[in-house]
């Protein structure tokens, strides 16, 4: 207890006397193994003892976080033993009251923090198991610092292909057991969805690749799905406008390598999130100069719209309606310039 | 190291009890109980017994296209708040430990996050204490705010589900010293949405502010912990885990919301002059119409009618050719020959429910009746074409302008100006009496307020009158 309370209080510290933390490089903590060690003996000692084994997984969990976030490596060897006596006390244990919360904390724990041979067999079997709950809290726990690979990739996708596991609520696991291999999956789910709350759902899946290259197929589906508004109080529960389905960071840089219709698209959603600023003045005079016509002309139709008082001063907006108009060869755009100008009013 | 599960749970409740009262959560001051702001902070009664303190959650605003046409957008149950829903119901549980076992409460389930009314927000577990924005002007615009509600709504979408700090089955009192938990990829320090693992209720509202750039929990309000970041996450863990972190922190960090009505502005450009609450418009004038609102953003304009059904006024939708959305102002144009002469209220809404009006009369020509022993002219408004002839000496003229007013009168006869008035204020009706008029052509002339002119010719023509 008191050495929690410590590490609490250094973090505290280290907080408190402003410092950032800088890229820590990955080290070993020579007493990681008598921590990890310390707290299973304890669990396998009170594993007929519900609430003292929630006490034991809760500590495991808040040390394999902390590891995790001062990027201390935990040595494989350390990982897969953790792994087999936590699989042990899973098997020993019942399914009643607290122990049924413990099961699936087990499951979380070993999915989440190992990749061990002993780890992929466990979740593999809990992703075939009848428990619902088990199978889902495997899917949902794998990620870049747990279980993940062809294996489970291949077993994953097998369940879904047979219909066993439902693909519309855990496609996301694919992309957890293999990154690479599931941007088909998740490309080819997107193109076919006539789901607008799966276009949101999925296209934030899609964003995570961090590559503005890849937002084509949701810029192209965007106009099916945007007016689409929750039709049922349920909907509404967890409804979301079709724009949200894009990542604001990875939109604006989308917005930087398109041109034409799909830039109009691009900005019309960032649009109808009403997020856009004075962050991205920049970007609309950089794409008023655009040789592209409908470019220029989809900034021109944002900035008119709303008097683009939504993200630039007055002042600062009519210097750049002056010089875009001094620019512009299109007689129409032109017209339009000054008609933007006219509106805008005044010096 | 280990901690032993009922003494926790003891020094748990004891400990929530004790840090009630010194960290504010009895004595706060409330926030804006009856209206809000888009992206505010809204908080209520958190309801778990044994555990009083705040649950809190962000207001989404008012609902597009799900009740497009409703009237009553101020109404709670058409506005949306967006929460990590936490726990959904607790059941007693027995706590074993070391040969002896007391009852203790367990999570029954739990809510992820979700959308839900206003109205039942608020009802869910009374107090509600209002809404809450940040302490700095600057945090508090438009864009700012959809930040704010742009990043409640992803994590609400995201896929592979943000869950909440505690599952089924385990004891609640994990809900005290678990606040947030993510999982750290690469050498960054900042924690992107992918990474996000767990949050309770006021983790999610907290990484959802420093998202948008202002996180609320600071050790000293000049240096802020933020929660996107491995820094300022870790220290709210740490937080936490000593138990020093409630809901209730984030309250007393926050100010009462003070909330902005939109702004309707309508211009008159035919004469280019600003149309005010009250004034007179000269029917068929260009008017241009914006409403304006910086923290919520404009939603709605609507225009009122008297419905003689049901006895009370209605309001419906201003056409627009567009559709509206979180700008700072928007611009409406309609073409106001359809508008007929009379009252005119306009009723605007801001996403957050708030609403402005303003009244304005659009006005037709004056009303000129002539009459000698029979009607020359009855009630007629405008410029008239004919020029009708009487045998008549003397003449009844009355003049009316309910809505803007008469200002003038302006009699001319062959014998060049007989009358002229003016009224200053302008009057809602005068009459004249002409008598002994002389043979000749006559031009009366009536003018409203607002420029609006009746003009009524008339002949006195002896002949031709006695033919007839």
């Amino acid at each position: 207890m008191n050495k929690i309370i410590l590490s609490g209080l250094i973090l505290m510290c280290i907080a408190q006397t402003g410092l950032t933390a800088a890229p820590i490089a990955k080290k070993e903590n020579p007493e990681t193994k008598g921590k990890i060690e310390e707290i299973l003996a304890f669990a396998e000692k009170k594993q007929n003892s519900p609430s003292e084994l929630d006490q034991a997984i809760s500590d495991l969990s808040a040390y394999l976080y902390k590891c995790n976030h001062t990027d201390i490596v935990i040595p494989a060897g350390i990982k897969e033993d953790m792994t087999k006596r936590l699989v042990a006390i899973f098997g020993r244990i019942d399914d009643f009251g607290i122990n049924r919360a413990n099961k699936l904390r087990i499951i979380e724990l070993i999915a989440r923090f190992d990749n061990s041979p002993t780890a992929h067999a466990f979740v593999l079997r809990m992703i075939e198991s009848k428990n619902a709950k088990h199978q889902e809290m495997a899917l949902w726990a794998m990620g870049p610092a747990g279980v993940q690979g062809d294996d489970v990739y291949d077993r994953i996708k097998t369940l879904m292909d047979a219909g066993v596991i439902e693909k519309d609520k855990f496609l996301y696991a694919l992309r957890s057991a293999n990154r690479a291999r599931a941007l088909k999956e998740i490309q080819d789910f997107l193109v076919k969805t006539k789901s607008q709350d799966q276009f949101v759902r999925k296209g934030l899946l899609l964003c995570g690749y961090n590559d503005p290259e890849l937002l084509d197929i949701l810029i192209d589906r965007y106009s099916e799905f945007k007016n689409i508004g929750p039709q049922t109080k349920e909907e509404r529960s967890t409804y979301a406008h079709a724009a949200t389905a894009f990542d604001p960071k990875i939109l604006r840089q989308y917005m930087e390598i398109r041109e034409g219709k799909r830039f109009r698209t691009a900005l019309e959603a960032m649009g109808a999130k009403g997020i856009s600023g004075n962050k991205d003045f920049p970007l609309y005079e950089k794409k008023l100069k655009s040789k592209n016509k409908e470019t220029r002309e989809a900034v021109l139709d944002f900035l008119g719209y709303g008097m683009g008082e939504h993200f630039v001063s007055r002042g600062k907006l009519k210097i750049l309606l002056k010089g875009a108009e001094a620019n512009e060869s299109d007689a129409k755009l032109k017209d339009k310039i000054r008609q933007i100008e006219k509106k805008l009013g005044g010096e | 190291m280990l901690r032993v599960l009922p003494s926790k749970l003891k020094a748990a409740i004891s400990l929530v009890a004790l840090l009630l009262v010194p960290f504010g959560y009895a004595n706060a001051v409330d926030g804006n109980r009856d209206h809000q702001e888009v992206g505010d902070v809204v908080f209520r009664k958190l309801g778990i017994p044994g555990f009083e303190n705040v649950h809190s959650a962000i207001y989404k605003g008012y609902v597009r296209n799900y009740v497009e046409d409703q009237p009553l957008m101020d109404y709670d149950y058409y506005q949306d708040v967006i929460e990590m829903g936490g726990l959904g119901g607790t059941r007693p549980c027995l706590v074993i430990e070391g040969g002896h076992s007391e009852w203790s409460l367990c999570v029954k389930n739990w809510l992820p996050i979700r959308t839900m009314d206003l109205h039942a927000f608020k009802r869910a577990n009374p107090p509600y204490f209002g809404a809450f924005s940040s302490h700095a002007p600057e945090d508090n615009t438009k864009e700012i705010r959809a930040n704010v509600v742009e990043t409640a709504t992803r994590l609400m979408k995201r896929d592979n589900q943000v869950v909440y700090v505690v599952v089924e089955d385990q004891p609640v009192s994990r809900v005290f010293d678990n606040y947030f938990e993510y999982i750290k990829v690469g050498g960054s320090n900042a924690i992107g949405l992918d990474q996000v693992v767990r949050m309770r209720s006021d983790a999610f509202v907290e990484y959802c502010y420093a998202a948008a750039g202002m996180p609320i929990m600071p050790y000293l309000p000049s240096t802020p912990y933020d929660i996107t970041t491995v820094t300022g996450a870790d220290a709210l863990i740490g937080m936490s885990a000593q138990g020093n972190l409630f809901p209730s922190y984030q309250r007393d960090r926050l100010q009462s919301s003070a909330v902005t009505q939109p702004i309707i502005e309508v211009l008159n450009t035919t004469n280019h002059t600003t149309v005010l609450e009250g004034s007179r418009v000269k029917l068929g004038s260009l008017l241009d119409i914006s409403v304006k609102d910086s923290n919520s953003g404009p939603a709605k304009l609507q225009r009122r009618f008297y419905n003689n059904v049901v006895e009370r006024e209605v309001y419906r939708p201003f056409e627009t050719g567009a559709t509206l959305n979180r700008e700072t102002s928007y611009s409406f144009s309609k073409d106001f020959n359809k508008l007929s002469s009379g009252l005119t209220k306009f009723r605007a809404y801001d996403f957050g429910g708030n609403y402005s009006e303003l009244s304005f009369n659009i006005a037709d020509d004056p009303k000129t009746s002539i009459h000698s022993f029979g009607p020359l002219y009855s009630e007629f408004k405008g410029i008239s074409a004919i020029n009708p002839s009487t045998l008549e000496r003397s003449h009844t003229l009355e003049f009316s302008d309910d809505t803007a007013g008469i200002s003038s009168v302006i009699i001319d006869g062959p014998q060049g100006n007989i009358w002229t008035q003016t009224f200053d204020p302008p009057v809602p009706s005068t009459s004249a009496v002409l008598s002994d008029l002389p043979l000749g052509n006559y031009t009366v002339k009536s003018f409203n307020s607002v420029g609006g002119e009746t003009k009524t010719p008339f002949i006195r023509n002896f002949i031709k009158s006695l033919v007839v």
